[in-house]
């Protein structure tokens, strides 16, 4: 049984806290990705899971057993790095059979193990080769197989695919997920790319500054994030915000006002301070209107840079404001002047949209979120009919 | 009367003597300024940098066992 539990795990360097009281429990099978900006905690937190870091408080359970002090070697789990560092002078066979070598295991079943590692990760033909002899692709499998070999209870990977191009990060990520499905071995995975987190992930642990900030599905993290920061995070382009105040029946913000029910939302209280969150594809030119069956108000907006990405084109919008005349709002800078915020929107690539053009935009009001501003956290992801927060909280125990 | 000579002979004896208490007393101090310091310091580096391959070669050791 794999599965790994962090109870108020903390570690501290000197001056400096680099995992503050972590909770994670993490079920057997489960493929769970730690991801957030450099310097978050998150390789911290692998490494007490590890045994490479020893924490300064907490306790790790591994297969219902503390293994808080126990060296690597006796933990049960093997461990992928962002450095692949295969032994030149072995070739492959030797490399991916050296844990088991080390361990004594008897000849036949190393040949066998890595029989099967070799077949799964279709590298048959390589296990004669020196590590000079192969591309950073079949490397990182090599490493991947060292790692399989052993049929630990855990894999942990630290950014495995760091050092491969674009293109073969993302023919690798498939091959991960294949590898998760026919093993079905809890897999504990970290980065500090999102995309990675979102398409491997059973659920993904968002970290900041050393803060569990939402541990959840990559759908709930994207949909309902916990705050700001996972609202900012997760998603490519970022999130738009917008901050705002809340008043009777609306929310008030420099360029645009929401309507809403204080009925059906009684998180929004009149004075509150928030900031309102709305993703650029929830954003679209007005007369893309009637596709919405609950858009807001047209906003008065001004093209500023055009991005054409080939499937789609994001536009940047600088907000004109509902009580600006024509000749104030007349140019983009004046608009900037006023302290009108800026909106970033994904339109389709056959958009005949075009650089400083006036256009009017509306927001899908079912994918609007609103976070208080003070606190950053999320006040509601639906401001017709407030739904139960997504995911769950980083909170103490359990709040996995 | 005291002869030249004899000024002579006591004023480069008192000049030699002079050198010789000062190349004393500057080694003396160098000794204390920038030997001993020296030394400290490249036993402390040499220590650190001990501690360093250490430590090194325990986290190799320690990665070897999740291979």
């Amino acid at each position: 049984m794999g599965n790994v539990t962090l109870e108020h795990v903390t570690k501290r360097y000197a001056d400096v806290t680099a995992v503050d009281d972590m909770n994670l429990d993490i079920a057997d099978g489960e493929f769970v990705t730690l991801v957030g900006p450099s310097g978050c905690g998150k390789s911290t937190t692998l490494e007490t899971m590890a045994g490479l870091t020893i924490p300064s408080e907490g306790t790790i359970t591994i297969a219902g057993e503390d293994v808080t002090t126990r060296p690597p070697k006796d933990r049960d789990i093997a461990m992928v790095f962002q450095n692949i560092a295969l032994f030149p002078h072995m070739d492959v066979h030797d490399n991916m059979s050296f844990g088991l070598r080390l361990r004594d295991f008897p000849g036949e079943e190393i040949d066998r193990r890595v029989e099967r590692a070799a077949e799964i990760l279709q590298i048959e033909d390589l296990v004669d080769r020196m590590p000079d002899e192969l591309s950073g692709g079949q490397r990182q499998r090599v490493a991947i197989g060292r790692a399989i070999v052993r049929e630990p209870a855990v894999f942990l990977m630290d950014e495995p695919l760091a050092n491969l191009d674009a293109k073969l990060r993302v023919h690798m990520r498939t091959e991960l997920q294949r590898l998760h499905k026919e093993l079905d071995t809890t897999i504990i995975y970290v980065t500090h790319d999102q995309a990675e987190a979102m398409t491997m992930s059973d659920r993904i642990a968002v970290m900041n500054e050393g803060h569990l900030q939402q541990i959840a599905p990559p759908l709930v993290c994207y949909d309902q994030p916990a705050n700001l920061f996972v609202a900012g995070f997760i998603g490519s382009p970022s999130m738009n915000f917008v901050e705002g105040r809340v008043e009777s029946g609306e929310i008030a913000t420099p360029g645009f006002d929401i309507a809403f029910d204080p009925g059906q939302v009684p998180e929004l209280v009149a004075g509150d301070d928030v900031t309102v969150g709305v993703r650029p594809e929830d954003v679209y030119p007005a007369e893309n209107a009637g596709e919405l069956a609950n858009p807001t108000r047209p906003i008065r907006a001004r093209t500023d840079v055009l991005e054409p990405m080939g499937d789609q084109i994001f536009v940047y919008l600088v907000l004109r404001g509902e009580d600006a005349s024509d000749a104030e709002a007349a140019t983009t800078e004046a608009a900037s002047a006023r302290g009108a915020d800026e909106l970033l929107m994904s339109v389709e690539p056959d958009s005949d949209l075009a650089g400083d053009e006036d256009i009017e935009v509306v927001l899908d009001r079912r994918k609007i979120h609103v976070f208080d501003t003070e606190t950053g956290d999320a006040v509601c992801h639906d401001i017709l009919r407030s739904e139960a927060m997504g995911g769950e909280p980083a909170g103490p125990a359990g709040g996995s | 009367m005291v002869s030249t000579a004899t000024w002579l002979y006591f004023g480069m004896g008192t000049l030699l003597f002079f050198f010789w208490v000062y190349g004393i007393w500057a080694f003396a101090r160098d000794v204390r300024r920038t030997y001993i310091p020296g030394l400290r310091g490249w036993l402390a580096r040499r220590r650190e940098k001990q501690a360093e391959q250490e430590r090194e070669s325990e986290r190799e050791e320690q990665e070897k066992q999740l291979y």
